[in-house]
């Protein structure tokens, strides 16, 4: 499914925003992050939270296509993930304002 | 609570002379309240439903500063007003004098929910056996305190029917148990249930509805100082006419919704979200529709059966 994001595209850069620690707990298939910044208290699903684990490990950012390539290994996953489907992803955690595209 | 005075140690002349004079020092829970009082609805209700409980004597400290004043002027006669000032301060509309009472109440949860910030609070009943808390968390309407006043007298202690206390550095609940707030239909409800029950007189026309106030069990004031850890956390809803049935719940969910219930929970920030996520993590979770209390006390015990 094509994102309509101003962040669009396979080399642009991501980020963790700063002063987020993903305080997490996870039951089942589900996790609940904690925002740092907000207060607030996010429902991921499982793939949702193994992104922004990619990003933690990353404090300098990656890109779309690096995240793919990240969790497409981590799922074990036949073919590789595509940029879309990240793209959704980046943009849903975006709207938490858990992520930031980098300049 | 050995050798501690209560307030049934004071006859109704010395009650009020107290309310209106120097204060009334009473022991909540952990909190200690003190309350000034010219109101005769207020004095009467705290010499019935706080019977039980204890005076904190010899202190000048208190958490609360809690003041309620019959206004003056023509308001002394025509539709008699009460005051609440808190600190001196007066956060809140007066209301009608025959409300006294349930105001009373109302500005001792507020007092609770708006500062005690060492512990995460949700608006959910609690009741305990052996040491294990069942936490209710529930809006209006959904027949929490109807089924709290039902368990409190049925082989459960009362913990709160309005006020979880989850102790940030521990994960303890913390009692605050207190007279029981009844709407509606639930006071017939609860005098058929109960036999013989203490209820303050009915009051109508407040912004709840029929308002009255059950007397806690005496056993559950005693005990206030004893904490129980989290062990269930259900979702009740009152269905009339259908079967008591529990279903088990995604934690996640459940976390989500208590958080909706909690009156200090974006507060606390990362402390409140460790501490309910240890409440979610050491509880079983349901949600629980009834149609009938005695299903509903009986679905409870088999609950804890399963536990020990």
């Amino acid at each position: 499914m094509p994102v309509s994001s101003p962040f669009s595209g396979p080399h642009r850069g991501w980020r963790l925003r700063r002063g987020q620690q993903v305080r997490h707990r996870q039951w089942d298939d589900e996790v609940l992050v904690f925002n740092d910044l907000s207060g607030a208290s996010h429902l991921l699903d499982a793939d949702g939270y193994a992104l922004l684990n990619v990003l933690q490990g990353m404090p300098d950012g990656a890109s779309v296509a690096h995240i793919a390539a990240q969790l497409t290994l981590q799922f074990d996953e036949d073919e590789p993930i595509d940029i879309a489907t990240i793209e959704l992803m980046l943009a849903n955690l975006w709207a938490c304002e858990l992520v930031e595209a980098m300049p | 609570m050995s050798g501690a005075a209560t307030v049934s140690s004071l006859s109704a002349p010395a009650l009020a002379a107290r309310l209106a004079g120097p204060g009334l020092y009473l022991q909540t829970g952990p909190f200690i309240n003190r309350i000034t009082s010219t109101v005769a609805p207020i004095a009467a209700g705290i010499g019935s439903m706080y019977a039980d409980y204890r005076l904190a004597e010899n202190t000048d400290f208190a958490d609360f500063h809690l003041g309620f004043d019959n206004a003056g002027g023509v308001r002394r006669w025509w539709r008699p007003q009460v005051h609440f000032n808190h600190d001196g301060a007066a956060p809140f509309a007066p209301l009608p004098v025959d409300q006294g009472y349930a105001m009373f109440e109302w500005m001792l949860n507020w007092c609770v929910s708006s500062r005690a910030h060492d512990y995460l609070m949700i608006h959910a009943a609690v009741l305990e056996k052996d040491g294990c808390a069942l936490i209710m968390p529930a809006p209006s309407g959904s027949g929490k305190s109807t089924l709290c006043a039902a368990l409190a007298h049925r082989g459960w202690r009362l913990l709160s029917d309005e006020l979880a206390l989850i102790r940030l550095r521990d994960g303890q609940i913390v009692p605050l148990p207190r007279p029981i707030s009844l709407k509606n239909d639930s006071i017939a409800i609860m005098r058929a249930y109960l036999g013989a029950p203490v209820i303050s007189p009915p009051v109508g026309y407040t912004a709840k509805g029929v308002v009255a106030h059950l007397k806690p069990p005496a056993d559950s004031v005693a005990r206030a100082a004893q904490t129980a850890r989290p062990a269930w956390i259900i979702f009740p809803q009152y269905a009339a006419g259908e079967a008591a049935v529990l279903t088990p719940m995604a934690r996640a969910r459940a976390f989500m919704r208590v958080a909706d219930n909690a009156f200090n929970f974006s507060l606390l920030g990362a402390d409140g979200f460790d501490a309910l996520g240890d409440a979610i993590d050491r509880s079983d979770v349901y949600t629980f529709r009834y149609g009938s209390l005695d299903e509903a006390v009986e679905t409870f015990s088999r609950l804890t059966a399963r536990q020990s």
